[in-house]
């Protein structure tokens, strides 16, 4: 790689100009990935995501009338309500208090096949201890596994060692775990679902003809109507009916029992009431196309006598993982995908996992799947994915490969993030990655192409965090090298790096200087001189403080517009020589704190 | 037995006796608490909010949203809605409790402390 600096583009597509989203989208952004991960009904949600962002403007704007600028007050009005996955934790032990938290001893972390399916975790014992240190963590398969939503990695202070929190969608509301190292596996295939080449899609059931002729069918009701009054009606207006009763009296449903609907309303506004109300689907509708009659039954009465047997062949998923990983790994890929399937398509049906109504076989690349009839188009989209998977994945691994390291930027991440990057060409890894706490606090993951650190990561499966990427403050940690002046702008109260090849977008950024390189100031004075050798390198750090760029070398420092990162052999002028300030002197001094 | 004094139920007696004053919105709880304390308490929104909801859960609290009035705040606010809380009749029992036990807690330490000089009692 011919550039010196061995970074990715800015997240943001589009460089410098593109980075600063309005600051309201932001809230919006760090909103949604924190409702994201309640485990409560839309409608929850979004009363959390109004309140909070009610706050959020409120707090911005005295932050404002008190001197900071919108973007700033918004990272400090977002900060100030912590990281997104702690908050979340704490409103979902307020809506289910109830709700068990458990300390796992082991936990690791696996990404089955590109975009969903984390596989392997296992609480061993309920502990409010810390597992023994020096301990080096496994993974192994566990009954949770399916609701891991994302993990928070950081360094726990108490404890002294890593700290990894899993997000669970159902039915513990989060786990903690605090180990010396994690072992986590395919991180890699974590990148692809961020970035440029984001692919998304949502399952849209297909549509039910029982429930939209149902919706056809309304009737004034009036209050107190039972249900077998409602059926009578339906049927002196001419629609066929039959209703399978004793199955409904099973399920709760008694014939007498009142709707609770009264007015205009329709047979599925009846029912989806009746199943919201139960928490589930607890009664179903099917049109006999035959007798073009509807029937009305339990959920679990047409489940059991509606299943069927299809076979789905997965034989391009197997040959790429053949040619990935060899072909001994192969027969892991069916393995991943029936885990994934019963982790995603009503998970409490499936014999494996303690249910009674879907199985799955495998032999070769096929899975035999024998499933209520309801679960085959749910099943068929997973497995739909997983087969288009790859196309998504390979782009991106050519996109990490064309531009460089990645960095934790490139993981969905909640929060302040603080990311560095090392002497890695490519990817962090895709066989095992190692996770670790460094002095500091920070955290390192160490795969088999490089290592990266940072103060806190959220991985998670689906890259829900996109848009959280506004608030966080970017640190990049870089080493010079090429034979080109790097030069450093401040804009829109971020740093711009660029050596006319590369453009990189950060707010802080630390510059490792080897021997002889040197810095100039936009008055073409020397910041850090050529000479001036020190063991273990020079360093210097830009931020900006005041929406100008403020260089820091040892403990002088210089403020301005614009800083030249200059190679050894660099011509001593600049192109510009504007008068200097007067109240600056020539790189030895700090700036007066600023002002809170 | 000692009553439990967690930061936990500190807050949530700081947020009733906020409440019995009149209804309030999350932001403005937040601001009394730290004016009304001359800084001293700090709710963090991070704290604030899951609390209020568990309260509410709780039934110690109710809730309503409003509008928000237009002279009440900057032009793009109005419009808005705002979640108000009150003290429900179960609050005002609890709030009650909370505020006697912390007397009578407050007695008993200043049984021990009570007598003793400031300054001695700072160092």
């Amino acid at each position: 790689m011919t550039s010196p600096l061995r970074i990715t583009p800015s997240p943001t597509p589009g460089g410098p100009e593109s980075h600063a989203l309005p600051p309201r989208d932001s809230v919006r952004s760090w909103l949604h990935v924190m409702t994201r991960m309640l485990d409560a009904p839309d409608k929850e949600r979004q009363s959390v995501a109004d309140e909070l962002e009610g706050h959020l403007r409120e707090r911005v704007r005295d932050l404002m009338l008190a001197g900071s600028s919108e973007p700033d007050a918004t990272r400090q009005a977002i900060a100030e309500l912590g990281d997104a996955a702690s908050l979340a934790r704490r409103y979902q032990e307020a809506i289910a208090p109830s709700k068990r938290r458990f300390i796992m001893h082991v936990v690791a972390l696996g990404v089955a096949t590109a975009a969903v399916g984390l596989s392997g975790v296992a609480f061993l014992s309920r502990s409010e201890e810390p597992p023994p240190r020096n301990q080096v963590e496994t993974l192994e398969d566990g009954v949770t596994k399916r609701f891991i939503e994302h993990l928070t990695l950081q360094q726990s202070p108490e404890w002294q060692r890593l700290r990894v929190e899993a997000m669970m969608s159902q039915p513990q509301p989060a786990l903690e775990h605090s180990a010396e190292l994690v072992e986590a596996y395919r991180l890699g295939a974590l990148f692809q679902a961020q970035g440029d080449g984001l692919r998304t899609k949502v399952f849209e059931p297909p549509q039910d003809e029982a429930m939209s002729r149902a919706g056809d069918v309304k009737m004034k009701i009036e209050k107190g109507m039972t249900w077998r009054s409602i059926v009578d009606r339906i049927v002196q207006a001419g629609q066929g009916m039959t209703v399978r009763w004793g199955t409904l009296d099973a399920a709760g449903v008694s014939a007498d029992a009142n709707v609770g609907l009264s007015g205009e309303v329709s047979l599925a506004q009846i029912i989806r009431t009746q199943n919201e109300e139960a928490g589930g689907e607890l009664i179903s509708l099917r049109l006999e196309e035959e007798s073009d009659s509807l029937s009305l039954a339990s959920t679990e009465w047409f489940d059991r006598h509606e299943c069927t047997l299809v076979t789905y062949d997965l034989t391009p998923l197997v040959d790429r993982r053949a040619e990935r990983t060899g072909p001994s790994d192969a027969g892991e890929a069916i393995n991943d995908a029936s885990q994934i399937v019963m982790s995603l398509v009503y998970p409490d049906a499936w014999k494996d996992n303690g249910g009674d109504l879907a199985e799955i076989q495998k032999f070769d690349a096929k899975l035999f799947i024998k499933a209520p009839r309801r679960f085959h188009p749910h099943i068929k989209w997973v497995l739909d994915e997983l087969l288009a998977a790859p196309d998504s994945r390979q782009s991106s691994i050519e996109t990490r490969t064309r531009t460089g390291v990645p960095t934790l930027s490139d993981i969905p991440l909640i929060g302040r993030l603080y990311s560095r990057e090392r002497d890695a060409t490519s990817d962090v890894g895709r066989g095992p990655v190692t996770v670790r706490g460094l002095e500091g606090g920070r955290i390192e993951l160490r795969g088999d192409r490089g290592t990266i650190v940072a103060d806190e990561a959220v991985l998670t499966p689906a890259g829900e965090a996109t848009g959280s990427q506004r608030a966080m403050l970017e640190k990049l940690v870089l080493k010079a090298e090429g034979a080109v002046p790097i030069t450093v702008k401040a804009q829109d109260g971020r740093i711009t790096l660029s050596n006319g090849e590369t453009l990189r977008v950060a707010d802080v950024v630390e510059i490792e200087l080897p021997d002889g390189w040197w810095v100039r100031d936009e008055w073409n004075r020397h910041v850090v001189p050529a000479d001036a050798p020190e063991p273990g390198g020079r360093v210097v750090t830009f931020t900006v403080p005041n929406g100008r760029l403020f260089g820091v070398w040892r403990n002088s420092g210089i403020t301005g517009d614009r800083h030249e990162i200059c190679p050894p052999g660099t011509p001593p002028t600049t192109p510009t020589t504007p008068t200097p300030p007067t109240t600056q002197p020539a790189g030895d001094t700090l700036p007066a704190a600023k002002p809170k | 037995m000692p009553p439990r004094d967690s930061q936990r139920d500190q807050a949530e007696l700081v947020i009733l006796s906020l409440l019995e004053d009149g209804s309030r919105y999350g932001y403005a709880i937040s601001k009394e608490v730290a004016s009304r304390s001359d800084g001293m308490l700090r709710m963090t929104p991070g704290v604030l909010y899951p609390l209020l909801k568990a309260l509410e859960a709780d039934g110690l609290i109710s809730s309503t949203w409003e509008e928000v009035k237009a002279d009440d705040a900057d032009p793009d606010d109005a419009g808005r809605k705002r979640k108000w809380y009150r003290l429900s009749a179960k609050g005002r029992k609890r709030l009650a409790q909370r505020v006697a036990a912390h007397r009578a807690w407050r007695a008993v330490i200043d049984a021990f402390i009570g007598e003793r000089p400031e300054k001695e009692g700072a160092s």
